[in-house]
């Protein structure tokens, strides 16, 4: 399939809140309740659609755990939004989130929209952070703020179209510069000649979508 | 077949009996697998085929639940005892080992990676799990694209997770073969160790399936970047790791194309990671975009490695890159005798040094183009770095190109964050200070003017008092300019005198050059225009009479509201920075002394009437008849002035961890008799002072270097570039100096031919014709760029004189840039005070 546009997100957060769950709800509506560590960095795409044209989301999911922090933050660069994602049932995974807000600010370019996340919302019974907290902490430090997830699909959908709504509208208002790529942002192959390579970044989202 | 029937019934044993005792079950599936082994000696059947895979899995389940039911750390339950105890891992890798039946070794690897990651218990301490595990390590990465790559892999980076996550562990993975034969023979001399770990990954990173190099990569990553002295020791010395990632580069270097524009080479963006797969399917928007696109991505890993890694290994690695990619390839590229040759592999280094920004290995980059003395540099002097030698040259090189692609080449070097090259370049040269006119530094007797004069130099003291101007007259006639340029000293000091202290267009109403009046005016009249209004507003007339005061807070409060608030710290003055300057700033804190109490009384007089001086100077340096821009378009000085402060910031934050000091050195060991400038700023001025005789391009990209010079916040540099009332000693050139001799060039020009204003402005409306406004220098110039290309086509008429009316034009933009540097300057440090 052919698109407009291709943005590169991360999701980000601390181990065990359910960032490749979230992840493979996404690209392949269905939930795995047993899932190994991820190692390194991930990798998943799909097609949305906003304002009729055709994006392409391709999805760094990374690894929580600290010991992989120095590999995930090479990442962090050139990518146009993230996904920082908490655990309603762990007030920890709460604590931390400044910590991954300073660390992706400090490694991304400045423009990066930043979703935030608190994940498990079906666990109402076990619930730690009240979601006024989350929201209180979202407004604090600009960010859109959602709970999803992602064993009920709850909201999924909407956390990674609303950040892609956000990219597009500042490409629209010229705050991304889409001719530079280490923005995140990639003019699809529409506009260019040469369109020999449809079918392969059509198979690299499925690809993408297996491989989690 | 059978074993789907033995599956069920032990699902129905399950089912009816759940009081079984997990070791029990625990136990029933690892005879089961034994057994298979014990009664299918020369089965055919494939591992799916069998009931090992559900036996192992069922095995992982009840080891999972155990440890969940005894929730505790530390305590080992039945099943894991029975693991450990019957040494259950090693088994299962001779088993694995023979892949017998076809997918034992994926399934044992698959097992070994869930055990690892799903059990928390620390497993591989024992001897019984590490010796396993370390066994497997040893037989990934045996076969080239085996079918087990995935699995493989995954293991392998599930491993160092473990041992990054505690990094003693890697000591169990380093062997030291002991064996009692060997004692007597010298150890020394051989591989006293191996690393199985890494040599597996340096084998799976070159693995043809992306997504495998990419996790081996990750994994490399991981075990470099241990704090253990004896992980690193073992990488660099006993494996194959620095040769093998360096000469991985060097192989994708030779690939490169050689057929390509310069623009391809530095527009082309790659990162390290799963963009590589994804750029490999990219269209290809030129020839050989793919292995560019596969050099810059290694690079790229190569230096994000450095940055990540512990030290040792991060200067290894980029001490082996220096010698094997830019020592053995780059060099030979560089000094060929193809002039088009040169040109590409200047743009591919160019494009390198963009990328790389890991101290270590931007450091060896350094040490290739400029070499690694530090000392003072002598003019006539054998001991040059040939190849810094030879780029120097090349600016003056006869062919354009050449010329073009060395100084971009410097231009992307002075935007890296690393000091040497910073001293290399600008600074060690005139770090003895002795530029200055000898007696304005020691003498006592000088007036009191005088010892002002030789302060400004520091970017607190730009500023002096008003008395200056009274007698820069006669000073300037003695030791600053140059007999042609008497006039023209003599035209800026009245004008200088004049604009102190009442508003300047008052000032200019009543000067005594009635004849150039008004041209002046109309050119104070536009800064003044430009430094007042809020910069989005459109370009009108504003009230004359506005005092200077009021004037200067405005732009204080443009300027400081187009940046983010200062950080606390820098308003207090800052006491010496104890690093690397403490040793310069201690030598010359025995000058300042005597300076310091006059600056002290000068503090409180900050900001009014100096630094208006020098950006006069700057303005007026051309005359108004060989002015241009505001016949065309606005001046867009506060463009300027946006852009001088955008850099400035950037260039402040990034030198501040050098230690400069605030004030001008004058280090005794590195002075030149007489005074040298380095063969850096000497090949700048020398290109400065033919600017009327280069083209539009070099023109360009010369005053942009110059003013991304002007911007280093080093207090020597900064006095000898923009202080244009320096005493200096005889023969020594300046920034002003020079541009003063061009400007006087100019004028002889404009008297001598009288369509000159016509073609000039006929030169600038061709220019614009590209775009409607100047933004800067930077953006004329690449707007130029693209004009370039046209040149051979005929449409694009050229008129007599074209390439000097563009020089001026381009001169006229630069003094404008010059002027906005200095006021921003001079902003930062009134307001750090």
């Amino acid at each position: 399939m052919s698109y407009a546009y291709l943005f590169k997100y991360i999701i980000i957060g601390d181990t065990g809140v359910g960032k490749s769950c979230l992840l493979l709800q996404f690209t392949d509506k269905r939930f795995q309740p047993v899932h190994d560590l991820t190692i390194g960095v991930e990798f998943g795409a799909r097609m949305i659609t906003i304002d009729g044209k055709q994006i392409k989301l391709q999805i760094w999911d990374t690894a929580g755990q600290e010991s992989f922090r120095s590999i995930t933050r090479s990442y962090y660069r050139g990518a146009a939004g993230a996904l920082l994602v908490y655990d309603i049932t762990r007030r920890d995974t709460f604590n931390h989130l400044t910590t991954w807000l300073e660390d992706a600010r400090q490694h991304s370019n400045s423009n990066m929209v930043i979703m935030l996340i608190g994940n498990k919302s079906d666990l109402e019974a076990r619930r730690e952070v009240k979601k006024e907290e989350g929201e209180a902490f979202a407004r604090e430090h600009g960010l859109i703020f959602m709970e999803t997830s992602a064993k009920t699909a709850a909201n999924v959908e909407e956390a990674f179209i609303n950040t892609a709504k956000e990219i597009y509208q500042k490409i629209q208002d010229g705050v991304f510069d889409i001719n530079n790529e280490a923005n995140g942002i990639k003019i699809g192959p529409q506009h260019s000649p040469a369109n020999q390579s449809l079918n392969v970044s059509g198979s690299g989202g499925n690809q993408g979508g297996n491989c989690c | 077949m059978f074993h789907k029937f033995t599956n069920f019934i032990q699902q129905t044993v399950d089912a009816f009996s759940p009081n079984i005792a997990p070791q029990e079950e625990f136990v029933y599936h690892w005879k089961s697998v034994t057994n298979y082994f014990l009664d299918n000696k020369d089965g055919g059947a494939r591992i799916e085929e069998t009931a090992l895979p559900e036996h192992l899995m069922s095995m992982l389940r009840i080891l999972q639940e155990e440890e969940s039911n005894y929730g505790e750390a530390g305590t080992t339950g039945a099943c894991l005892e029975y693991l450990l105890q019957h040494r259950l891992l090693e088994t299962l890798y001779t088993l694995g080992r023979t892949d017998h039946p076809p997918g034992m070794k994926q399934l044992v690897l698959s097992f070994f990676t869930k055990t690892l990651s799903r059990i928390s218990h620390p497993l591989l301490p024992h001897i019984n799990v590490h010796r396993a595990i370390q066994r497997m390590v040893k037989a990934c990465g045996e076969t080239r694209a085996a079918p087990t790559e995935k699995e493989e892999i995954e293991f392998l980076c599930t491993v160092c997770a473990k041992i990054k996550t505690d990094p003693y562990l890697v000591n169990f993975f380093i062997e030291s073969p002991k064996r009692a034969s060997d004692a007597s023979a010298k150890p020394q001399q051989l591989p006293t160790q191996t690393f199985s770990l890494v040599d597996a990954l340096l084998t799976l990173s070159h693995s043809e399936d992306a997504r495998v190099s990419v996790k081996a990569c990750e994994g490399l990553m991981l075990c470099a970047s241990l704090p253990e002295h004896s992980a690193s020791n073992a990488l660099i010395y006993q494996t194959q790791f620095c040769q093998t990632l360096s000469s991985t580069l060097c192989q994708s270097y030779e690939k490169l194309p050689l057929l390509i524009s310069p623009d391809d080479i530095m527009t082309a963006e790659a990162k390290w990671g799963f963009d590589d797969i994804l750029e490999r399917n990219d269209q290809q928007s030129f020839q050989g975009k793919p292995r560019l696109i596969s050099f810059l991505s290694w690079l790229d890993y190569c230096d994000q490695l450095i940055a990540v890694s512990n030290p040792a290994v991060g200067e290894a690695l980029a001490r082996e890159i220096h010698k094997q990619l830019l020592t053995q390839h780059f060099l030979a590229q560089l000094v060929q005798p193809s002039e088009s040759g040169i040109i590409i592999a200047t743009f591919y280094l160019n494009r390198c040094l963009r990328t790389v920004n890991s101290p270590a290995l931007l450091k060896e980059f350094c040490f290739f183009l400029l070499g690694d003395d530090r000392t003072v540099e002598l003019k006539e002097s054998a001991q040059h770095h040939a190849l810094h030698k030879r780029l120097l040259e090349r600016c003056n090189h006869v062919s354009e190109e050449v010329c073009l692609a060395t100084l971009k080449l410097f231009d992307t070097l002075l935007q890296k964050e690393e000091e040497h090259i910073y001293h290399r370049l600008l600074i060690r040269n005139l770090l003895g200070r002795n530029y200055l006119q000898a007696e304005s530094l020691s003498k006592p007797t000088v007036p009191e003017e005088k010892t002002e004069n030789t302060q400004p130099a520091s970017l607190l003291a730009t500023d002096q008092s008003n008395t200056i101007s009274s007698s820069t007259d006669g000073e300037q006639t003695k030791h600053h300019h140059q007999q042609t340029s008497h006039g023209q000293a003599k035209d800026n000091a009245l004008l200088l005198q004049e604009s102190d202290d009442k508003a300047v267009s008052e000032d200019l109403a009543n000067s005594s050059e009635a004849a150039r009046n008004e041209a002046e005016e109309g050119s104070e009249k536009s800064v003044e225009k430009n430094i007042d209004k809020p910069p989005d507003k459109a370009t009108e007339t504003t009230d004359q009479d506005q005092s200077k005061t009021s004037e200067l807070k405005n732009v204080q409060h443009i300027l400081q509201s187009s940046t983010e608030e200062r950080n606390p710290e820098e308003t207090v003055p800052s006491p010496e920075p104890s690093k690397t300057g403490s040793q310069s700033l201690a030598k010359c804190a025995e000058r300042q002394d005597n300076s310091q109490t006059m600056e002290d009384s000068l503090a409180g007089s900050f900001g009014r009437s100096e630094v208006h001086k020098v950006v006069n100077c700057f303005l007026s340096l051309l005359p108004e008849e060989a002015k241009s821009s505001y016949q065309t378009a606005d001046t867009g000085y506060d463009m300027y002035l946006r852009d001088a402060h955008k850099q400035y910031s950037i260039q402040d934050t990034v030198s501040k961890a050098w230690g400069w000091p605030k004030r001008p050195v004058a280090l005794e060991h590195f002075t030149t008799q007489p005074f040298y400038e380095g063969s850096f700023l000497h090949m700048l001025m020398d290109k400065l002072l033919h600017l009327l005789d280069q083209s539009y391009s070099v023109n360009l990209l010369l005053t942009a270097l110059i003013a991304r010079v002007a911007l280093i916040p080093h207090p020597n540099l900064h006095e000898f570039l923009l202080e244009p009332f320096l005493p200096t000693a005889p023969g020594t050139r300046t920034l002003y100096t020079v541009l003063t001799k061009v400007a006087n060039d100019i004028k002889h020009h404009q008297k001598t031919d009288p369509s000159f204003f016509q073609k000039l402005l006929m030169a600038r409306k061709q220019l614009l014709g590209m775009v409607p406004t100047i933004h800067s220098s930077h953006y004329l110039y690449y707007c130029h760029y693209s004009l370039r290309r046209k040149e051979t086509k005929p449409e694009h008429q050229w008129f007599e004189d074209q390439g000097r009316m563009e020089a001026i034009i381009v001169l006229e933009e630069f003094c404008k840039e010059l002027s906005a540097i200095t006021f921003v300057k001079h902003h930062a440090a009134v307001t750090r005070v």
